[in-house]
Order: C-alpha cells, then sequence, then structure tokens
C-alpha cells in the first residue's frame, strides 16, 4: 500500500486516539469518563500498534513512523497506568501486607532485635552498675542535660507541663528526625549492611545507657512512665526499619542465581512495605511521644497501664494480623 | 577514515542527549583517554610541585589552570578511535609537541575561561583552526543556540563532588584517636597537607576529565551531524557503492574525484601528524568551504568567498535568529533565621496558642475517629486476626476490565468452546480468541484465586500465574502468546490451533464452571 | 555502535525506542527541583515563623515531607517527572518500559541518601558514570530509568515541486534515506546539499543543484506511492 493511501486511510483513529489520549493525561478518572462514552480506547491503541509495526515493517518515511511510535508510547503509558482505588490499598496494606511481610522475614527480624537489644541490655546493665559508666558514650554536658531533664526535684525544666504549641513544635521535630533516621536506617543497608548495623547498635547503645544510667540515679518515676508509651511503636519501627536494611545487604551478600542487581531489586521492593509500615508506626510514635508521654496531669499508673496495652496491641497486630489466608506475594 | 567506519550511531540528537552519548564515549574508551590525560597532567603537577615546594598552594593551582593542556591528548585520540582506528601511545608521545602544545599560549590565557572550552577544542585541535577563521567557524558550530556551557558548569560541580567525597571518606578512614580535624585538613597549610589536597584534586580531575573531553566532542560532533547531514550521507554512500556494484558501473571520472574529496574533508578535521595538519590547515579553511571546495575547481577560494559563504550559512534561518533565554542558576541556601514575633504581639502570642491547641484537639480527635472506625471494621479485621473464620477474601475485589477486556463472569456466554469454534469458522478469528482469552481470565480470578490487579498487564497476570506455579501455567502463557499475536500483530491461529486450545481449555479449566453452575 | 538508545519490548510485542538520560541533565533537573524546594522552605519559614514554635513543628513537618516525598509524589502523580524534570524533558519509568510505579518510586528515592553519600550524590555519581544505563544505586535497586520525553514531530515541510519516478527500484532504507533527505533540507546548507545529491549521480544522472532537486521529485514521488 502506498503511504499516502495508508495515511488517509488510518488518519482517522490516529487523531481518535490522539483526542483520546490527551483527554487521559489531563484527567486521570478519564477512563471512566472513556468507557461511559463507548469509546473503546484498548482496542484502538491496539490497532494503532498494528499500524506502527505495518508502517516499520514497509518502511514508511521516518516521520510518520514517529508521529505513530508516539502515539503508541504515550498509549502505552496510559493503558498500563496503575488505577487502584487508594482506600482499599491502605487498608489491604495495613490488614495484611505490612505484617505478613514482616513475617516472612522472621530471622532477619530476630536478626535485628539482637544487634538493637543486645548492646542496650548491656549498656544498660554497665551503666546501672556503674554511675561513671556513662561517661564512656556521651559527653559531660549531654549527660548534665539529661539528667537535669528528668530529675523530680527539678520540676522547672521539661517535666513541667508543656503548653500545647510546644507539644506541636515537638510532634514536628520527632517526625522529621525519627521517620528520616528510619528511612536511612532501611537505606543505608545498600552498603553492605554496615550503615543498617551502625545504626541499630549506635542506638541500643544509646537508649540503653540513658535508661540504665536514670535508673541508677533513681530517677526511674520521671523516666520510665515518659518512654515507656512511644517505645512500643518506636523501638519496634526502628527494629523493622533494620530488618528492611538488612534485607538489602542479604540480596547483596547472597544474591543467588539471579545476579546482583536483581536479587537487589527483589530485596527492595519486598523491603518497601515494611518502610512505609515502620513510618507510619514513627508517626504514631511522634503523636504518642509529643502529645501523651510529656503530659504530666496524667498519673504514672495510668501511664504504664496504656504503655502496656500498646506493647500488647503491636505485639499481636504483627503475631496475627494478616493470617486469615495465604499471602500470594503480588503485592 | 570514512563515515562508514564510525562507532556510533549516527543520528541528529539534541544538546543533552549528544552529552549523554559523549559520556557512554567516554565510558568505552575510558583507558586511553585516562592514560593520556595523566601522560601530561602528572608530570606536570610534579613539576608544578618541585618549582613551588615553598608554597605548594600555587601548584595546585597551576594544576587547575593548565586543564585545557591535558585535555588535548585525549582529544586526539578519541577522534581517531570514533572511526576505528587505535593510537598507540607511542604515536602520541612521537608527535607530543603537535598534539598537546598546539596553540597552547591561547588555549592558557584568554580561552581559558570560555565555558565553552571543550566544545570548542576540537575547532582548533582538530580542524586546526586560530584567530577569525576558527571564530567565525566556532559561530557557525554554535548557531543560535550554543551548546556546552551547562556541561562545563556541571562538570566543575561533579569534580568538586568527587573532591569532598573522597575527603569524608578519607575523614571516615582515620580513626577518631588521631583527632584530625577535618575542617583543619581542608585548609591545612604544610607542605604534605597541601599536597594531599592537590592529589585529591588530580584523583578529582581524572575521573571527570574524559567525560568532560568526550562529552564536548560529542556535542561538536553532533552539530557537524546536523549541519552536514552525515546520517544521510553515510545512507547515500551505502546506495552509490549499491548501485555501483550493479551490473551498469557507470564509473563517472568527475563523481568518482568528487567523492572522494568529500571523504577527504572529513578526514581532514581528524588528521593530525606534524606537518599534514598543518598543510591542510592552511589549505582547507574551514569546513564549507571545503565542502565548496570539493564540487567546484580549487582556483576560486578566496577570503571573501569564504566570508560570502559564511554569511550566507548564517543568515540561514537555522542560525538566523537571536533569543533571549531566562537560565536558573544555583544560589547559596539562604539561612532560615527563626524569627520570634515581638512582645507587642502579645494577641498573635495568644492567638498561636489557641491554634495550636485547637490543632492538638483536632488530632486527639482524629485518633479517638480512628480508633472507633476500626472497632466499627472489626468484623472485617477480625478475619485477618484470625479469630473469624471465613475463607473468601473480600479484600481482593476483582477487577471487572483487564487490558480493556471485560472480565466479569457474567459477561460470558453458556457454552464457551462451542462458542468460540463458532465464531471462528464465522471468520471472526479475533472475536473468538479474544472470548477464549476472557474466559480464562474469568476462570482464574474467580476459581482459582488469581489476584490479577487493575491495570495489570498481560505480561503480568502470565507472571502471577507462574509464581503460583498454577497447573495452568504453560497453557495460560500459551493462550497469551497467541491472543497478543492476534491482538497486535493480526496474526491469527490456524483451525488445528484453535481447535487445541479450545480442547485444552475443557480440560484445564472448564471443570470449574460445571462446579459452578451445580452450586 | 555506540548509543544511548535503549529498547523495549511492550506486552504488544512492539519495539519502543527510548533514549536515556544522563548526568549533566538530570543534574540540573535535580537543581531546578532543589531551587523549587528552597523557595517553598522559605515562604513557609517567613509564614510560619509569626506562628511561634506551633509553626516551627509545621514547618519541620513541611521540610520532612518535601525532603523525602516531593520526588515520589510528582513522579506518580505527574507521569514520572518532577517540576525540574519536566523542564528537562526527562522522567522516569520502570526498566522495563512501562510507568513508575509506587513501590518503585518509593525505593529510589528512600536510597537517594546512599546516592549522596558522602557527599552531595558522591556514590551516585561514581554509580551513573560506570552503569550502562545511567542508574544511580537506587535506580538499580529499584529498577528504574531515567528517560527523555519523546517529542512529536510535525508532519514534514517537503520544498514544493513535481514528483518523478524512480528510475529503478531501491531498498525500503535507500527509499527513507531519500525521505529524510528531503524532509531535513531547509536545515542543511544548499551546498552541502548539492554534494550530498552528487554521491547519487548514479541514480539522478544529474549534478549540481539539479541533481538535488531531482531527489526532491523522487522524495515527493515516494512519498505518494510507498
Amino acid at each position: 500500500m502506498k503511504q499516502k493511501a495508508f495515511e488517509e486511510k488510518h488518519q482517522q483513529s490516529w487523531q481518535r486516539l490522539d483526542a483520546q489520549l490527551a483527554k487521559l493525561e489531563k484527567k486521570r478518572e478519564a477512563k471512566l469518563v472513556l468507557a461511559d462514552s463507548g469509546e473503546d480506547f484498548p482496542a484502538l491503541y491496539r490497532s494503532v500498534c498494528h499500524h506502527l509495526a505495518l508502517a516499520k515493517d514497509r518502511h514508511y518515511s521516518p516521520h510518520l513512523i514517529n508521529q505513530l511510535h508516539g502515539l503508541v508510547l504515550r498509549g502505552h503509558q496510559q493503558l498500563y497506568t496503575q488505577k487502584r482505588p487508594f482506600v482499599s490499598q491502605i487498608v489491604q496494606f495495613l490488614l495484611r501486607g505490612f505484617p505478613a511481610a514482616l513475617r516472612r522475614e522472621v530471622r532477619l527480624l530476630w536478626l535485628a532485635t539482637v544487634l538493637f537489644l543486645l548492646p542496650a541490655l548491656v549498656m544498660g546493665w554497665l551503666c546501672y552498675g556503674d554511675r561513671e559508666m556513662i561517661y564512656a558514650v556521651h559527653s559531660a554536658t549531654s549527660v548534665m542535660q539529661m539528667e537535669s531533664m528528668y530529675d523530680p526535684s527539678n520540676s522547672a525544666i521539661g517535666r513541667e507541663e508543656r503548653e500545647s504549641d510546644s507539644d506541636f513544635y515537638m510532634f514536628g521535630y520527632y517526625i522529621y528526625n525519627n521517620i528520616g533516621i528510619g528511612f536511612r536506617t532501611f537505606a543505608s543497608g545498600l552498603l553492605y549492611g554496615i550503615g543498617t548495623l551502625f545504626v541499630l547498635i549506635s542506638n541500643g547503645v544509646f537508649i540503653g545507657s540513658v535508661a540504665g544510667h536514670l535508673t541508677q540515679r533513681g530517677f526511674t518515676d520521671t523516666f520510665w512512665p515518659f518512654v515507656s508509651g512511644h517505645g512500643a511503636f518506636e523501638l519496634t519501627a526502628i527494629v523493622i526499619c533494620g530488618v528492611a536494611g538488612l534485607q538489602l545487604a542479604r540480596a547483596l551478600y547472597s544474591p543467588g542465581r539471579h545476579g546482583r542487581i536483581n536479587a537487589l531489586k527483589r530485596a527492595a521492593h519486598e523491603a518497601v512495605p515494611l518502610v512505609i509500615g515502620a513510618a507510619l508506626m514513627l508517626l504514631i510514635a511522634a503523636f504518642i511521644e509529643a502529645f501523651w508521654s510529656s503530659s504530666s496531669t496524667v498519673s504514672n499508673e495510668i501511664k504504664y497501664g496504656v504503655a502496656a496495652i500498646l506493647w500488647l496491641l503491636v505485639i499481636c497486630y504483627f503475631l496475627f494480623a494478616g493470617r486469615g489466608r495465604g499471602y500470594h506475594g503480588s503485592q | 577514515m570514512d563515515l562508514s567506519k564510525i562507532r556510533v550511531a549516527v543520528r541528529p540528537r539534541s544538546a543533552s542527549e549528544a552529552t549523554d552519548l559523549g559520556f557512554v564515549i567516554a565510558r568505552h574508551w575510558w583507558r586511553p583517554l585516562m592514560i593520556s590525560w595523566l601522560m601530561v597532567a602528572l608530570p606536570l603537577s610534579v613539576i608544578f610541585h618541585l618549582l613551588f615546594y615553598q608554597t605548594p598552594w600555587v601548584a595546585g593551582l597551576l594544576i587547575w589552570w593548565f586543564k585545557p593542556l591535558y585535555e588535548q591528548a585525549p582529544l586526539y585520540i578519541l577522534s581517531r578511535a570514533l572511526f576505528a582506528e587505535k593510537t598507540p601511545m607511542t604515536e602520541v608521545l612521537k608527535n607530543f609537541r603537535t598534539i598537546t602544545a598546539k596553540q597552547w599560549f591561547a588555549n592558557l590565557t584568554w580561552r581559558r575561561f570560555t565555558p565553552r572550552r571543550s566544545f570548542n577544542a576540537p575547532v582548533s585541535q582538530l580542524e586546526g583552526l586560530s584567530g577569525r577563521e576558527r571564530r567565525e567557524r566556532i559561530a557557525v558550530l554554535h548557531g543560535s543556540r550554543p551548546s556546552g556551557g551547562w556541561l562545563t558548569f556541571i562538570a566543575v560541580h561533579l569534580e568538586l563532588v568527587i573532591y569532598f567525597s573522597l575527603f569524608s571518606l578519607l575523614m571516615i578512614a582515620i580513626p577518631t584517636e588521631m583527632e584530625v580535624d577535618a575542617f583543619q585538613l581542608m585548609q591545612g597549610e604544610g607542605f604534605w597537607v597541601v599536597v594531599l589536597q592537590n592529589a585529591l584534586y588530580i584523583i578529582a580531575i581524572a575521573t571527570i576529565a574524559p567525560f568532560y573531553v568526550a562529552a564536548g566532542f560529542s556535542l561538536y560532533l553532533h552539530r557537524r551531524i546536523e549541519l552536514e547531514a552525515w546520517d544521510i550521507e553515510i545512507d547515500f554512500r551505502k546506495l552509490r557503492q549499491r548501485l555501483e556494484r550493479g551490473k551498469d558501473l557507470v564509473m563517472n571520472g568527475s563523481i568518482a574525484s568528487a567523492s572522494s574529496k568529500v571523504a577527504s574533508l572529513l578526514l581532514c578535521f581528524f588528521i593530525w601528524g606534524g606537518s599534514s595538519g598543518d598543510l591542510l590547515a592552511e589549505r582547507v579553511s574551514h569546513v564549507d568551504q571545503a565542502v565548496k571546495d570539493a564540487t567546484r575547481d580549487n582556483g576560486e577560494l578566496t577570503p571573501e568567498y569564504a566570508k560570502q559563504q559564511i554569511s550566507g550559512i548564517l543568515s540561514d534561518p537555522v542560525f538566523g535568529h537571536e533569543e533571549t533565554r531566562k537560565v536558573w542558576r544555583r544560589i547559596n541556601e539562604e539561612e532560615k533565621q527563626e524569627k520570634s514575633p515581638g512582645s507587642d504581639l502579645e494577641w498573635l502570642a495568644r492567638l498561636v496558642q489557641l491554634i495550636a491547641t485547637i490543632g492538638e484537639a483536632l488530632l486527639w480527635f482524629f485518633v479517638v475517629l480512628l480508633i472507633g472506625w476500626i472497632v466499627y471494621l472489626y468484623p472485617k479485621w477480625s478475619v485477618w486476626f484470625g479469630l473469624t473464620r471465613r475463607t473468601i477474601s473480600k479484600q481482593y475485589q476483582p477487577p471487572e476490565t483487564l487490558f480493556g477486556l471485560d472480565v466479569r463472569p457474567e459477561s460470558l456466554p453458556e457454552d464457551i468452546a462451542k462458542e468460540v469454534l463458532q465464531s471462528y469458522q464465522d471468520g471472526q478469528p479475533r472475536a473468538a480468541l479474544s472470548l477464549l482469552y476472557r474466559a480464562t481470565l474469568v476462570q482464574l480470578i474467580n476459581h482459582h484465586h488469581m489476584e490479577f490487579q487493575k491495570g495489570a498487564t498481560e505480561g503480568e497476570c502470565v507472571e502471577i500465574v507462574k509464581q503460583a506455579q498454577h497447573r495452568t501455567g504453560s497453557y495460560f502463557l500459551k493462550l497469551t502468546h497467541t491472543w497478543q499475536a492476534m491482538a497486535y500483530n493480526h496474526q491469527s491461529p490456524d483451525l488445528e490451533e484453535m481447535r487445541a486450545l479450545c480442547e485444552q481449555w475443557h480440560d484445564q479449566l472448564h471443570g470449574n464452571i460445571a462446579e459452578e453452575s451445580g452450586q | 555502535m555506540l548509543d544511548t538508545r535503549h529498547t523495549f519490548e511492550t506486552p504488544e510485542g512492539i519495539d519502543l525506542g527510548l533514549s536515556i538520560a544522563g548526568v549533566v541533565v538530570r543534574a540540573q533537573a535535580w537543581l531546578f527541583d532543589l531551587i523549587i524546594r528552597i523557595i517553598i522552605y522559605i515562604s513557609f519559614g517567613i509564614i510560619l515563623a509569626y506562628l511561634g514554635r506551633f509553626g516551627m513543628g509545621l514547618l519541620l513537618i513541611i521540610i520532612f515531607i518535601a525532603e523525602w516525598f516531593y520526588p515520589v509524589l510528582f513522579e506518580m502523580l505527574k507521569e514520572g517527572a518532577t517540576p525540574g524534570k519536566r523542564r528537562m524533558g526527562i522522567r522516569v519509568i520502570n526498566d522495563n518500559g512501562t510507568p513508575v510505579t509506587w513501590s518503585a518510586s518509593i525505593v529510589r528515592n528512600l536510597l537517594r541518601t546512599v546516592d549522596f553519600m558522602p557527599f552531595m550524590y558522591g556514590l551516585g555519581l561514581v554509580s551513573i558514570l560506570i552503569n550502562r544505563d545511567f542508574k544511580r544505586l537506587g535506580d538499580l535497586a529499584a529498577g528504574t530509568l531515567v528517560v527523555y520525553e519523546e517529542e512529536a514531530r510535525g508532519a514534514p515541510q517537503l520544498p514544493p515541486g513535481d514528483a518523478e519516478a524512480l528510475p529503478r527500484p531501491l531498498t525500503l532504507e535507500e527509499q527513507q534515506a531519500v525521505l529524510e533527505f528531503t524532509e531535513r533540507s531547509t536545515r542543511i546548507s544548499p551546498e552541502r546539499s548539492e554534494e550530498l545529491a552528487a554521491l547519487l549521480e548514479p541514480l539522478t544522472g544529474k549534478e549540481g543543484e539539479e541533481a538535488v532537486k531531482q531527489l526532491y521529485r523522487y522524495a515527493h514521488w515516494l512519498q505518494g506511492s510507498v
């Protein structure tokens, strides 16, 4: 067929596809609009694919091939754009995807927990036993600051009921800082796990030493009620980010038969639910820490009670949520 | 050396794409480029340090200043490598003076600060032009959209990135016990400290140099590909060869000589070798004249004529308009200073307090709402917690259409296999195959619990079935291929194939339909 | 042949060609995005400064979102391109040619921190320089590519002229070259056109300007008759 004739014959369908694509590109919901109006976008797209193959086959002029190529490219983008209802996706993720993803990595979860908990316990025990031990890991000024913050006799600083705007500031700060740390814990797994290892261990050392030291100083009534509540979410989330980071590292150390890059790709995509879930947990932790833990009007007994419930909730969530039926792994 | 030997895919490209191709080129000839660069840079650096051992920072400055000098040998090697000619390092050394020292004074003084250095370099280095001719030639090449400036701007920053990255790595490697301050090291005064800085700097510029040279050269080449239609020449040349090989060998003398001159033209910008380069530079002053030269007699070549030619080209609409472009430049991030509201704004402070309190209340309200919602959804999530037993998931909602095909069960006719064959025999293979494919998808979704999501591709569906190691996997794959060949390439299967597909469908998937209708 | 072009086979079995974007253009896009983010921070900073510590808390949340999710949100909602990328005519896709997915976008942008190490994308730079497809570490892990937006080219402006049949059959590639020659006629200098046309003397049997015109005539004929 001559090119001119070919163009004349199909020009109309190209223009129609172009018009449909323009609509689709402008409005995301346009797909529904198009479906209603009875225009068959996929069929049209497929026929233009065919035209392109023909045009290439018959070596029509480059400009025509370019034009069709452009149409096919745009159509391809539109046809395969994922448009799923957002809310159901979130519910699906929270009730199933996230906890199931964590349960699939039980061994890494244990590893990350040990990497975090062991230094914490050891440092806690050492600092509890020796009042000077804390100076091995913290500078004198930061120790002083910390002590004055939790000193029950020094109610002027920190323990005073904060104003709402200060709570808010701290809320923002916890989001900015803690979720950022969570993300970095994951990302630095790409450095053959060294970064993740470092974050987990150093956080363990830091938290353990502070807890041990303050307990040793007898500040239990100010320190423990404060940290126990949000700890349920915060500590778990950091460990989960550690798991995600270790997933990357594992792909690099033992890539298996598909090659390192493919293993890494797979691991990274599997880690995404963990990181997002952990980020949400850190968001909850930031809320509790800023608005609940800091409150001095609530009695310690209630705080301990709530903390116990929160811990139980988190543990039950990860143990049971999403066990309803088999998980296909096709997130 | 001729165009048919060129090692890059020749076609017109945008400046950005040409730059990227330059990076690919540099990656490909990384070693010779690097070695030839170091061959000049390293000895010079040592000499600088020996000369200025009391003030090593001067040596550092000179290392930076002499950058154009190091880039000449790599450019020479590259210009030949692109046309599949190897350049032994001994040759570079032998012609050291003509390669590296060419126009060195201008390169190190008034041309040192041009932001388009690596684009312009081939004009003087390879075409051997200087003075006004060079300027005019560069103007022609740049046209209305000068390129190469961004390349230099980014390349300088990439050097800095590598330099400071190396510093950071060094700081990590130094044990903290040594109490070396990074800041001190960067600003240090001692001889060895400065030498260390200079060494890191050389590593940084050495890393980027091959890419910078190659990208500039690529930009230059692409302007010529565009202006001189190299891609078309390559095709025409092939065509001519074919025609001449044919039975009617019309070997007209004049054409033969014209084409060989054309070839020599393209050559001459890449020919070096001490004397021949200069000779050519004398004889051929710039490309468009040279082009002219090839088709006419040599005698007509005069400066006036050249000027006329150039102004002719410049008045071409491709070059003929000026445009003003606004370009974003990096600014320093301004220090954000926390502004405390004045004390006379007491009311504002109280207002803020109020907003904050409301905000907090809202957040709490939201939390309560969330908890309420979770409790409300108890019947749903209890399934997930395993508290209530239910086998069918409500969470996965099968799509109603996949790649534009209707996959609702109710859209299917009763007896699918019969219907399929019927419409195939009616001369509607497309409809037949589409129905069979749809029926298979419906079966897989509704009876085999394959969770195809909305927006999934055919390939993704195959992947999901494969991953689930479902027994219908191979059938589904085959059917999908047949369907794709039909849908996108209009290749219909023959009757035998169609029959086989239907029979297999019956065996593998139909059983479930019977079950369903029994329910 | 060295090239930056990458071909993808779509599910339809058609090859889509896309050019992969390299360091310089991506750095430019990043700079542009950086400026946008800085403008956001400064303007919010000025406004929120009046709200005291409450305002600072909000500002921190805004910075957090902008630092981590600015690229993710734009890549997902704006067809793979942040404003900077759009300006430079590039966008992100999966390395199988399909539009970038949430998961891939999140991975490539969270892993940005590692690419950023140890100083201003030092690792990312080295990775891009080495990798065949200009992928930084985040792209490697996410399986994404940064490619050029394909620009639709307008219809060719053939110089006016009559059509004349080819004296002998040409292969399709050769026909394409003649058409291309004619399509680009306005961008090639007349002298160069003559020189190129001279190459095809065996075909046209003419010289100089006449040969060029002869080729244009063939092109007109071809366009109507391929």
